[in-house]
């Protein structure tokens, strides 16, 4: 019987291995593209990585325009692609549409909610990443003033800003943060030009850390930032080597994390719908510190960096979150 | 029309079609990808109910748009403008139907499509009455209506008709009473699957009869003539009696309202609401087509369906190739155009090598 048994998981552990050599991934990621060496580029990452650890095939779709993302969706879907990764908030509704058309096809959905039982919706606490990198560059300003440029105006960029405002102010309730939105349509997502000539003029104002998170629009600031030896946040993606030196460091959204264990479970065959929503405790944000941000955190920033991070995660210090000082308490999806 | 002059219409096209066929696949040989590729993008844009359906959706707005710009190009006028034209007829759509979400179906589709025309109307007529009245040069005030048109319907669809509770810059949703129902509503009813989960919707029937109404106008009406023999001989025209003033007004309010349609297969026959940035250039491609069908109003639907096939084919190609992105379908429109508008000279030269006269 025992040994019965275990020719028979042998055998399933054949065919899942089997079922995992041909599982077909399709990654669809938004306007910003995979080399926005942001956002996208995180879920591009962890899609890469779960192609080599995994075997999967995978096929990646970027727009260039947000009315093809639906059909994207749809011709996945239509090819048989099991899984389906939707990258950005943008896709939402397109997502919930072909759902529901397909339902027997599962898709990961990035950076926003929907209900339905074939989604994995994942959602971050950017407010929480933010908090901290906010705290950061208030203990490394000398000028007591710090920037933020946010890509899109949108309320998941406002609790960005919230966030990092209130980290600034945590550590240093006098310093001063100037905002500026690089624009309010999509465009703005990969307008490195105009965010530059932000970050120009906040330097010139007297911010010496800025906070990008403004997906492929962000290269603009780091630009500026070597231009004026000054220093920038990154967001998303470690940006920690895009300009070595100049980055005090990136808050890190773990998209790639997210992607990498949606398809993981898809091969295990224990995908499971519902709505994930990742913050510090859970490692789905966090700051980068590697060789490229070494000198610029000293053991002191690096201590109290850690304390506050303890604080988060035992709720001992309350992040304010965007969504709910919104009038309607119901969170935008 | 004889079986001979139709053939003779369509043999231009129908070489430049292949030659670009053939080049586009000598490109991708030189890419490392193998030219089948092309083939089978052909095949799943025409030969499926899914491909077919997209490619048939995307027909509908360049149908319009292709007329709109044809229209002004019969009239001698060079309507650049068709882009910020279909911008204002979406808008217009979406600001009635949040003004009167309460008419019943039968009130509401034709508002919501009468609006469209007049949004579009209302922005050709700004070129027209600069055009006619203060002698501006048609082609610079309409790409500069375009960018203001443009900018002012993100406006509206940033403030006025956002929706708040999504991240999307996108308005409200239209209400109910204003869809037009999808083409697989239709097949449904004979148990069929055709055009399921695609978009194409019953705004491509009535850009069909658009078409022909289009036509019945410039060749069948006296006011069609009066708009020809404009376009062809201005002073002429003018010497007997046509009015050029009336008829730039006139042309470009129409060639708007044929542009604002595009609004009407994009708002109420597919997203039920407007999003920003909802048209890959529609206005521009509908450029070309008007000149692959040398602005004959029925030669429009099959250049509109071609460009359509070959704006979802693009995608295609993108999924079947490593390499390839759907970008490739730029290059395959601009080989068309530039083959269409080389084609005359090409005829010429075939006739002059079988000793023909070049027009007999």
């Amino acid at each position: 019987m025992a040994r019965s048994l275990r020719v028979f998981v042998l055998f399933i552990n054949l065919l899942s291995s089997l079922c995992l050599a041909e599982l077909k991934v399709g990654l669809a990621l938004d306007k910003g593209g995979r080399d926005d060496k942001s956002f996208n580029a995180a879920a591009y990452k962890g899609a890469l990585e779960a192609k080599e650890k995994l075997g999967i095939t995978l096929k990646t779709v970027e727009s260039s325009d947000d009315i093809s993302l639906e059909p994207t969706l749809r011709t996945f879907a239509q090819k048989g692609y099991p899984l389906i990764v939707a990258v950005g908030f943008v896709q939402r509704d397109a997502v919930e549409k072909v759902a529901e058309e397909f339902p027997k096809t599962h898709f990961v959905l990035i950076d926003s909610t929907t209900q339905a039982s074939n989604v994995r919706s994942v959602v971050f606490k950017e407010h929480e990443g933010s908090f901290l990198v906010g705290a950061l560059a208030a203990l490394s300003s000398k000028s007591q003033q710090v920037g933020f440029i946010g890509g899109m105006d949108i309320p998941m960029i406002r609790r960005f800003q919230l966030g990092f405002e209130s980290g600034v102010k945590y550590v240093n309730p006098k310093a001063k943060v100037l905002n500026n939105y690089v624009g309010s349509t999509s465009d703005a997502w990969r307008n490195p030009t105009k965010a530059k000539e932000l970050a120009l003029s906040q330097y010139n104002k007297g911010a010496d850390v800025i906070f990008v998170p403004a997906g492929a629009s962000g290269l603009g600031v780091f630009d500026a930032a070597e231009q004026t030896q000054k220093l920038v946040v990154g967001c998303d993606s470690n940006q920690n080597w895009v300009k070595p030196g100049k980055v005090l460091t990136s808050m890190l959204k773990r998209v790639d994390i997210a992607v990498y264990q949606a398809i993981e479970l898809e091969t295990k065959g224990a995908f499971k719908g519902g709505v994930f929503d990742l913050g510090l405790a859970e490692n789905g944000v966090d700051y980068s510190l590697d060789e490229f941000n070494r000198n610029l955190v000293t053991p002191t920033m690096e201590t109290k960096l850690k304390a506050i991070r303890t604080e988060i995660i035992k709720k001992q210090i309350t992040v304010p979150d965007y969504y709910l000082n919104m009038k309607k308490t119901a969170s935008p999806s | 029309m004889k079986t001979g002059s139709v053939l003779k219409h369509l043999g231009g096209p129908l070489v430049a079609i292949l030659v670009s066929g053939l080049l586009t696949s000598l490109l991708l040989l030189l890419l490392g990808e193998s030219p089948q590729i092309l083939w089978e993008a052909f095949t799943s844009t025409f030969f499926n109910s899914f491909g077919l359906g997209y490619t048939l959706f995307y027909t509908t707005p360049l149908l319009l748009t292709g007329l709109s710009v044809a229209l002004c190009f019969h009239a001698g006028l060079f309507n650049i403008g068709a882009e910020g034209q279909l911008h204002l007829g979406a808008a217009s759509i979406v600001g009635v139907a949040l003004l009167m979400p309460q008419l019943p179906w039968y009130f509401a589709v034709p508002t919501g499509i009468l609006s469209s025309m007049i949004g579009g109307a209302l922005w050709g007529f700004i070129a027209g009455f600069l055009k006619a009245k203060r002698g501006s040069h048609e082609v610079i005030v309409t790409i500069l209506l375009n960018l203001i048109g443009i900018t002012f319907v993100n406006y509206l669809i940033l403030y006025p008709f956002k929706n708040t509770q999504v991240q999307n810059p996108e308005t409200l949703g239209i209400a109910k009473s204003y869809f037009i129902p999808p083409l697989s509503s239709l097949t449904a009813l004979f148990g069929s699957e055709l055009f399921r989960t695609t978009p194409v919707n019953f705004t491509l029937f009535f850009s069909l009869i658009v078409a022909v109404l289009c036509h019945i106008f410039l060749f069948h009406t006296a006011k069609g003539f009066e708009l020809r023999a404009l376009g062809q001989n201005t002073s002429a025209a003018r010497f007997n009696g046509i009015s050029l003033t009336k008829n730039t007004l006139l042309v470009f309010a129409l060639s708007g309202a044929l542009s604002g349609l595009v609004g009407v297969n994009e708002v109420m026959g597919f997203q039920h609401k407007l999003i920003e940035g909802f048209s890959p250039q529609y206005g521009f491609t509908g450029i070309a087509v008007a000149l692959m069908a040398r602005n004959h109003p029925l030669g429009i639907i099959l250049a509109a369906l071609l460009f359509g096939a070959i704006h979802n084919g693009a995608r295609e190609i993108e999924f079947a190739s490593e390499k390839i992105t759907k970008e490739i379908s730029i290059l395959m429109e601009a080989l068309l155009v530039i083959l269409i508008a080389g084609n005359q000279y090409f005829i010429t030269q075939f006739n002059r090598f079988f000793k023909r006269g070049p027009h007999d």
